[in-house]
């Protein structure tokens, strides 16, 4: 298990031991109800993190490794710009204010949000799927 | 550095230009700096409301001001402050500096960090866009509690006060979220997680708590704008409802969102008092695992606020708000053991670094005062508790960012701040800032309770209020002179050179500012001090 899963991990045991002292002497529902949902969270947040490491070697995970040894690895695809995002919270400003102004704002807002959806799946679209291949309108790094 | 990283850097083949590529960039230090660029202006208009707070408060029996108009006035500069500037700004940090720091070429998800942003400045405007109703803006206090904020004596300010904050919660999660993914998944080759620089790791545990912390606040806003535009009654005790399960619900988010607020300071002037010291961290490990412990137990300390209502178990919350002081010292012993016996060098931004110590220390001080239920008692709702929280994110964080923008700026701009302004800066705002609030813990003593537009001609009452004013004025000219500095500094440039500092950490391994991919090449990493230890291979790590 990575020493990540592990700190998540310990956030979950500490609201687990906090949450059934507390409840034992409060008996108030609320808090307890936070804190055990809180240790929910960080449970499974560490267990998707250990599940992962088990599937992925990172070089940064070994302590004498020299930069130059993991030369070519590939780190990621890294969007260079896109327009959806800004769409996107437009459309959740205007919808959201939609509710105190009124409904029609909020079909006003959800057609943004919906087109800036649309935008990102487009933009996936266009990422190659074949490695080594750089899309148009992404950058793409490796060391 | 003859150890070396290529990285293939395709350019873009159209890049777009001016206002559009702002509007359109995914990049993290452009991001970064939109982050820190709007923190800064939510700041100005924050700061302005609290001199007109200030003005209304400076002689007795004078509420110019007038009772609503002063309400809004202390609401959005306490929720500007908070949602707007002391967290944002440092998220804007982490923002530009965490990948930096453990060598990624940009943050993990880019789309989501720019949708962040957006999320953030929009979220910010509908907040304040309450000024510009007919019936004013929110006026219900930072933690607006329920009845009076779910009634209808509270107007169309406090819908958009809660819409806009709604908006500025999922932001913070998000970028979050995005924080944790480029740690775990983009450190560089051999940075292991106990070789992450100290802001790292605060920004991890900020992080955490954001993502424990945050969705309650979400769903106390959502039970907000239920009753208030859909006619329930979630906190309405005439209906059934409750409002103290308001209070809980909020302050479950409410006192880690301090910690959200002070742990990635603690961890700027950590770097800073280590880099100035010419020293490692005093205590590495101690000083995580501390980090650590203040997280967990900020989860467990909120009814600390609730002591008053008779409805919580007060022994359980003051107990454990006590223990809460003892990682916090030791974060002292860290760092005055790191300047023990150091070659300390008083820049700007480490006199900033020791004013956090001392501002810091004092807000600490008080708040486990009114840790004790009986303390508590007597100074809720007092001017003693103004003067305690102003002492710590105040004195403690606004100090620290500071002193993040002068150790910063040349990395950033590729230019460094004029010193002999910076030292100016710095004593205007310590002085002003002491003369401001230490006089209220006096006044909240002797029974000055906050949040009223104006107060008797008791004795000493007039004269601690005056000088708080005075005070503030003083803090307002060094407001000035730093904004007066970035113009200086910006409008005549001294190159400052890739490491002007000496740094310890990677972000000084590359050129200022950075390239598009960050780094062209990278050191070897055998400690948290990877740089140091490049250009000083006699004291390095073996």
């Amino acid at each position: 298990m990575t020493r990540t899963a592990i700190v998540f991990l310990g956030a979950a045991t500490f609201s687990a031991v906090v949450g059934t002292i507390y409840w034992f002497v409060s008996y108030e529902p609320a808090g307890t109800f936070m804190l055990l949902t809180m240790m929910t969270g960080m449970g499974l947040a560490s267990a998707y993190i250990a599940l992962l490491s088990r599937r992925a070697s990172l070089s940064s995970d070994q302590p004498a490794i020299e930069p130059h040894a993991a030369c070519g690895e590939a780190v990621g695809l890294f969007a260079s710009h896109s327009p959806w995002p800004v769409v996107f919270a437009l459309g959740c400003a205007v919808g959201l204010t939609g509710l105190i102004y009124g409904w029609w704002l909020v079909a006003v807002g959800a057609a943004g949000v919906l087109g800036a959806i649309l935008g990102f799946m487009r933009e996936d679209r266009l990422v190659p799927r074949e490695a080594g291949a750089a899309p148009p309108e992404d950058r793409s790094a490796s060391r | 550095m003859n150890a070396t990283t290529a990285a293939t850097l395709p350019v873009p083949p159209s890049k777009p230009l001016g206002l559009l590529d702002w509007l359109t960039s995914t990049n993290h230090k452009q991001i970064g700096t939109l982050y820190i660029v709007t923190t800064l202006g939510f700041f100005g208009l924050s700061g302005l409301m609290a001199m007109l707070i200030r003005a209304d408060l400076t002689v007795p029996n004078n509420p110019w001001l007038g009772r609503q108009l002063y309400a809004e006035m202390f609401t959005l500069h306490g929720t500007a402050m908070i949602f707007l500037v002391i967290a944002p700004f440092a998220l804007g940090i982490a923002n530009y500096i965490l990948p930096l720091q453990v060598g990624a070429p940009d943050m993990a998800y880019p789309r989501l960090n720019a949708l962040s942003y957006w999320l953030f400045l929009l979220g910010g405007l509908v907040v304040m866009s309450g000024l510009l109703t007919r019936d004013g803006a929110a006026a219900a206090g930072w933690y607006a509690y329920a009845p009076l904020s779910t009634t209808g004596a509270a107007g169309t300010g406090q819908d958009l006060w809660a819409v806009g904050l709604l908006m500025v919660l999922a932001s913070s999660t998000m970028t979050a979220i995005n924080l944790i993914a480029t740690t775990v998944l983009y450190r560089a080759p051999g940075m292991l997680m106990w070789r992450l620089p100290i802001f790292v790791w605060d920004m991890i545990v900020t992080s955490m708590l954001i993502l424990m912390a945050f969705p309650p606040l979400a769903a106390t806003l959502a039970g907000m704008l239920i009753d208030r535009l859909l006619g329930g009654h979630l906190f309405d005790p005439s209906h059934g409802g409750s409002a103290v399960l308001y209070q809980h619900m909020f302050w479950f988010f409410g006192h880690p969102e301090v910690y959200v607020m002070v742990l990635p300071y603690f961890g700027i002037v950590t770097e800073i008092i280590a880099v100035f010291s010419r020293k490692p961290v005093f205590g590495y490990t101690g000083f995580v695992l501390s980090t650590l412990a203040i997280a967990g137990l900020s989860m467990s300390v909120w009814a600390h606020h609730m002591f008053t209502t008779g409805a919580v178990l007060n022994p359980f919350f003051s107990a454990m708000s006590f223990a809460i002081a003892v990682p916090t010292g030791i974060k002292y012993v860290n760092w005055i053991g790191t300047m023990w016996r150091g070659a300390i060098i008083p820049s700007t931004a480490m006199l900033f670094s020791v004013g956090f110590l001392l501002n810091f220390l004092l807000g600490g001080v008080t708040g486990v005062m009114i840790a004790s239920p009986p303390i508590d008692y007597w100074a809720n709702a007092t001017y003693f508790l103004v003067a305690h929280f102003h002492y710590v994110l105040g004195g403690g964080s606004m100090f620290a960012a500071l002193a993040a923008v002068y150790y910063w700026f040349p990395k950033i701009t590729g230019v460094t701040l004029r010193e002999t302004w910076g030292r100016l800066n710095f004593w205007l705002i310590f002085i002003g800032f002491n003369a401001t609030f230490w006089p209220m813990h006096w006044l909240g003593l002797w029974g000055m309770q906050r949040r009223t537009v104006t107060y008797p001609d008791l004795p000493h009452w007039g004269t601690l209020n005056l000088i708080s004013s005075v005070g503030a004025a003083v803090m307002f000219v060094g407001v000035l002179v730093f904004l007066w500095n970035l113009w200086v500094s910006l409008r005549w440039r001294v190159p400052a050179g890739d490491n002007p500092w000496d740094g310890f950490t990677l972000e000084w391994a590359t050129t200022s500012p950075p390239p598009e991919f960050n780094f062209e090449r990278l050191p070897p990493i055998r400690s948290e001090r990877p740089v140091w230890d490049f250009h000083h291979p006699a004291t390095s790590a073996p």
